[in-house]
């Protein structure tokens, strides 16, 4: 009887450390689909951290970023960032002329000096073989660009109505 | 039970007569009518095939306009530049400069004539058909993206915004704060993200919610399709056997034709009313269609807003989608009633005309894509070419009409490189289109850097990732340069001695729209016919460090050429303020001298002449000049004259530039632009030949006859007087300076008091001076156009000792230049900008 207990017990145990190893392999996951958060927010790191540009280096700083979930090819991102856009747009337009060095300042001011906003984004992504691509929406550029997209289509549509104004 | 064997026998029955007909249908031929744009109905052979019919070779070229030969074992349509080959054994074809190669699935020879099947060969034409009222009708779009194909590079399209408008007369704070914001602080972002073309999600939303509710008004049968299908029980039965059958479509088509027989066999007056909806549904949206064609079709000629013509275009995507879907449903429908038909054991002839119904409604379902082919091409082709006629145009208009091609091409692009995709998978039997998909890959790519906001809101399938050029290095700029440009740049790197190191050269801000015309540049040194090509060149000393940057353009930018000459880098130049001419520096090893060989012309004109002056070379030991000429400025009555001609030197460039003036070169800025042009470029030498140079330069110098030409002050008033030129080893260096002041000037009539230096001496900005100055820098001269603020005061300078020392005898002035004080104050010398 001792012995049929031991060997019931051996075999469960056996089973439960075959059980766990498949799980912790990911080869058994019944219960849950993956989840590929760290993969993907290694990659997102990767693809917005990897600048050479002091603002650029300085906006992805300013930039706090959480991927909630990310599983079935959709991920849910939660980011955390200033909107510049007007404060800089309001400092370019106030001034006769600018310089790289000032408006570089005025940047980094600016970046320091907002109030950071918070909002979720739900992306698209594949992961085939660990290779993972992520399909950004705009929105998302926009809010982690901490509205420097948005500036940069400011001015575009400044420059082009005194284009359109001399015509 | 009884149910069941009646069902099983009708649907044996169904097979076997429907199998028979089809059979019957594949060898039969017919005479069929068929329209095309000359003859208004004319009823020609063809054979039916499965879902397709064959047409003769002698019959598509009637109807799509294009030549057919038959040489040997190959077939040739052919129109304008455009080709399509048919290799007749191994029916294979090769497209459009090797842009496609296919395999078509049959070929028919009857009586010396070939026949090919319809359907896959027009959207090779760019031709459609469709079948209206029983007659096959055959068009041909005006225009496709194949008529361009030679000059396709869906590179052109990424260009910078800012760059574009640099020329403009904008505040330049907008102009920094734009560039300095995508170059420092998206850098990385815009790598994967479109710009933002200042189109709100908002404004497209508005403009697709306007378009779409024309769509579902509720007059329309669109509407009224709706509302039946909710509240009438009859069509509710046709709805639900729609979505049945939709159920079918995975399966083979047979179990599908005879299930949905089956079923339709007790619902033939459900049928019939919904082919009364389907036609309402169809001609209703027709004209609506044609609204939002003519939209597309118009734009560049009318000033929609981004968003309007987005808007538009997904629209027109949308209901084209749904009305194939109708159209899908429809055919199935009526493989129903056929089947339905013959099993009512109606008299064979009408079975045949059915299913020859049938077989004329696939087509049209199949010309869906064949229009949608030749339709998206076509607007390719009016996009591109909109899009080169305004390329480096500086002007709102020019660059919202770029702009909006450009969103036009890579739209259609995109749309025909689904629809070819679904089209290829529909006849299954596509070798390979490895080279189009690749342009069309390309293009996807680019798109991401154009597209608004809304395009990825309405879940385009573009993936942004894929615009990041570091995953693959060979498909970045610099990649492309090095794996293309090496191997010759290594070959021409004695002769150019500047360029010695490949990544220093491509050192530039793939970011930035110079990135291209240095592409162009670099492939201008190893063309074998340069004349054939003009690429644009920027020059500039941009960092001011002495070298060279050739790439950088400028506000006051010049266009130009560089080449591999016989002895050096020979530049040529088109300075946007009129002039043209190319800059050679010549050795001459036995004497160990060197000349200047600078030809040019303007394209601007003195006093209602054009003016082209040529330099100064040598022709064995002997230093030459070259001749004088103007021109008449009509420029279709070109009257060339020689005003001054000494020796002849090598023309071609000056041919090149009479060619230009004759055949009407525009001024590329306005008459009132203001900006400075600075001219900077560098001559390659060690330290001991820098006196031999400068001494060239100043020779030159003297006999140009101060003729810049590169600067306006030079080419108003009176003609050309002079133009001062200061070499020395640093331009503010003026004890140690030489100069030359013009022949004109050193002879002027001292009561003429206009005549001071330069000619034109006056205080606006568009008539400052320039002098040019030669600095020896790392590995040779740089020698810079310097425009000064103020105009000098010839007095200023003493012209009176003789420094140069070149062997031609008949040179006569040659000035040492002594300042006086206040001659070069600080402040006077300053680079335009």
């Amino acid at each position: 009887m001792n012995i049929r207990r031991t060997a019931v017990l051996v075999s469960t145990l056996v089973l439960a450390v075959i059980l766990g190893i498949l799980f912790r392999s990911n080869i058994i996951s019944i219960w849950s689909p993956r989840d590929d958060k760290r993969i993907l927010y290694d990659q997102i790191m990767k693809e917005c951290s990897s600048s050479d540009s002091a603002i650029s280096a300085a906006v992805w700083e300013s930039v706090e970023m959480t991927v909630k979930c990310a599983v079935k090819n959709v991920a849910i991102v939660e980011v955390k960032a200033p909107d510049i856009s007007k404060e800089l747009y309001d400092y370019v337009d106030s001034m006769d002329d600018i310089t790289e060095g000032g408006l570089e300042e005025q940047i980094l001011k600016c970046l320091q000096e907002t109030e950071k906003q918070t909002k979720e984004f739900k992306l698209s992504y594949e992961n085939t073989g660990g290779k993972v691509r992520i399909q950004y929406t705009p929105e998302y550029a926009e809010f982690i660009s901490c509205g420097l997209l948005s500036f940069y289509g400011r001015v575009m549509d400044e420059v082009l109505s005194e284009m359109e104004g001399m015509k | 039970m009884k149910k069941i064997i009646s069902s099983i026998l009708l649907i044996c029955i169904m097979m076997a007569v429907f199998r028979g007909t089809a059979a019957e249908a594949a060898d039969k031929r017919l005479y069929m009518p068929l329209w095309s744009k000359d003859d208004p109905v004319v009823y020609k052979t063809v054979y039916r095939t499965g879902d397709d019919v064959l047409i003769s070779g002698t019959d598509i070229s009637d109807c799509t306009g294009y030549d057919y030969f038959v040489e040997g074992s190959t077939a040739m349509f052919t129109r304008g530049a455009k080709s399509v080959v048919i290799d007749l054994k191994s029916r294979s074809v090769q497209t459009f400069k090797n842009v496609s190669k296919f395999k078509i699935s049959e070929i028919k020879k009857n009586n010396d004539e070939y026949y090919y099947p319809l359907s896959e060969l027009l959207p090779w034409l760019n031709a459609y058909c469709t079948v209206k009222d029983g007659t096959l009708m055959v068009g041909v779009d005006a225009a496709s993206i194949w008529d361009y194909m030679d000059d396709f590079n869906p590179k052109d399209f990424y260009f910078d915004f800012f760059a574009e408008c640099a020329d403009a007369d904008v505040d330049p704070k907008w102009i920094k704060a734009g560039s300095y914001v995508k170059s420092k602080g998206l850098d990385v972002i815009f790598d994967f993200i479109p710009v933002y073309w200042g189109v709100s999600y908002g404004e497209y939303k508005d403009y697709y919610d306007l378009f779409d509710d024309m769509f579902i008004d509720k007059n329309s049968s669109v509407y009224a399709l709706k509302e039946l299908s909710d509240g009438s029980e009859k069509l509710n039965t046709v709805f639900d056997l729609i979505r049945e059958l939709g159920e079918y479509d995975e399966l083979p088509d047979e179990i599908q034709i005879f299930g949905a027989g089956v079923k339709a066999a007790s619902n033939i007056s459900d049928v019939l009313d919904f082919i009364v909806y389907f036609d309402t549904f169809k001609n209703d949206n027709e004209d609506k269609m044609q609204i939002i064609d003519s939209m597309i079709l118009n734009r560049g000629s009318i000033n929609y807003s981004d968003a309007a013509m987005m808007a538009a275009m997904d629209i027109q995507d949308t209901y084209t989608e749904k009305w194939k879907g109708f159209e899908i449903k429809f055919r199935q429908f009526l493989l129903e009633d056929a089947a339905k038909s013959i099993s009512l054991k109606q008299p064979l002839e009408q079975g045949i005309k059915i299913v020859s119904d049938v077989i004329g409604l696939l087509e049209t379902s199949a010309d869906q894509d064949l229009n949608r082919i030749s339709k998206y091409s076509a607007l390719q082709g009016y996009g591109h070419n909109v899009f080169l006629q305004n390329k480096d145009m500086a002007n709102i208009w020019s660059i919202r009409n770029m702009r909006s091609h450009i969103l036009l091409y890579i739209y259609c692009a995109e749309q025909n490189y689904k629809a070819m995709q679904g089209y290829f998978k529909d006849i299954g039997n596509i070798e390979k289109a490895d080279s189009y998909n690749e342009i069309i890959e390309e293009c996807r790519q680019w798109y991401g850097r154009f597209l608004s906001t809304s395009n990825a809101e309405m879940n385009d399938s573009i993936n942004w990732g894929i615009v990041k050029e570091d995953t693959d290095p060979m498909k970045s700029i610099k990649g492309v340069l090095k794996q293309e440009y090496t191997k010759k740049i290594k070959e021409l790197i004695p002769r150019i001695s500047f360029i010695s190191d490949l990544d220093t050269i491509v050192k530039i801000d793939e970011a930035q729209f110079c990135l291209m015309d240095y592409a162009r540049a670099v492939w201008g040194l190893m063309l074998e016919e340069p004349e054939e090509y003009q690429p644009t060149v920027y020059l500039g000393d941009t960092d001011e460090d002495g070298v060279q940057e050739l790439l950088i353009p400028q506000i006051g930018f010049c266009v130009g050429r560089i080449s591999a000459g016989e002895n050096g880098l020979d530049i040529r130049f088109d300075g946007h303020g009129g002039a043209a001419g190319s800059v050679y520096l010549r050795y001459n090893r036995k004497k160990d001298a060197y000349a200047i060989v600078y030809n040019y012309a303007t394209a601007g004109y003195v006093e209602d002449r054009w003016k082209s002056i040529r330099g100064l070379s040598w022709e064995g030991d002997t230093l030459i000049s070259a001749g004088y000429a103007e021109f008449s400025d009509v420029y279709d009555e070109p009257s060339y004259e020689e005003k001054y001609y000494v020796n002849s030197i090598e023309n071609e460039i000056s041919g090149e530039i009479f060619r230009q003036l004759v055949n009407g070169y525009e001024q590329l800025v306005p008459e009132d632009d203001d900006s400075g042009l600075i001219l900077n470029y560098m001559v390659p030498c060690s330290e001991g030949q820098i006196p031999g140079i400068l001494n060239a330069y100043a020779e030159y110098s003297k006999i140009q006859d101060g003729f810049v030409g590169w600067q306006k002050a030079q080419l108003t008033g009176d003609g050309p007087l002079g133009a001062i030129y200061v070499f020395s080893g640093c331009c503010n260096d003026i004890i140690n300076s030489k100069a030359y002041l013009s022949d004109d000037y050193y002879s002027r009539d001292d009561s003429q008091e206009i005549y001071l230096f330069p000619n034109a001496y006056r205080n606006e900005p568009v008539n400052r001076p320039c002098i040019i100055a030669a600095e020896p820098c790392d590995g040779g001269i740089v020698f810079k156009t310097i425009g000064l603020n103020i105009a000098l005061d010839p007095d200023f300078f003493d012209f009176s000792d003789q420094i140069l020392t070149l062997s031609d005898d008949s040179v006569e002035y040659r000035y040492r230049y002594n300042p006086i004080e206040n001659s070069f104050e600080s402040g006077l010398l300053t680079l335009l900008d």
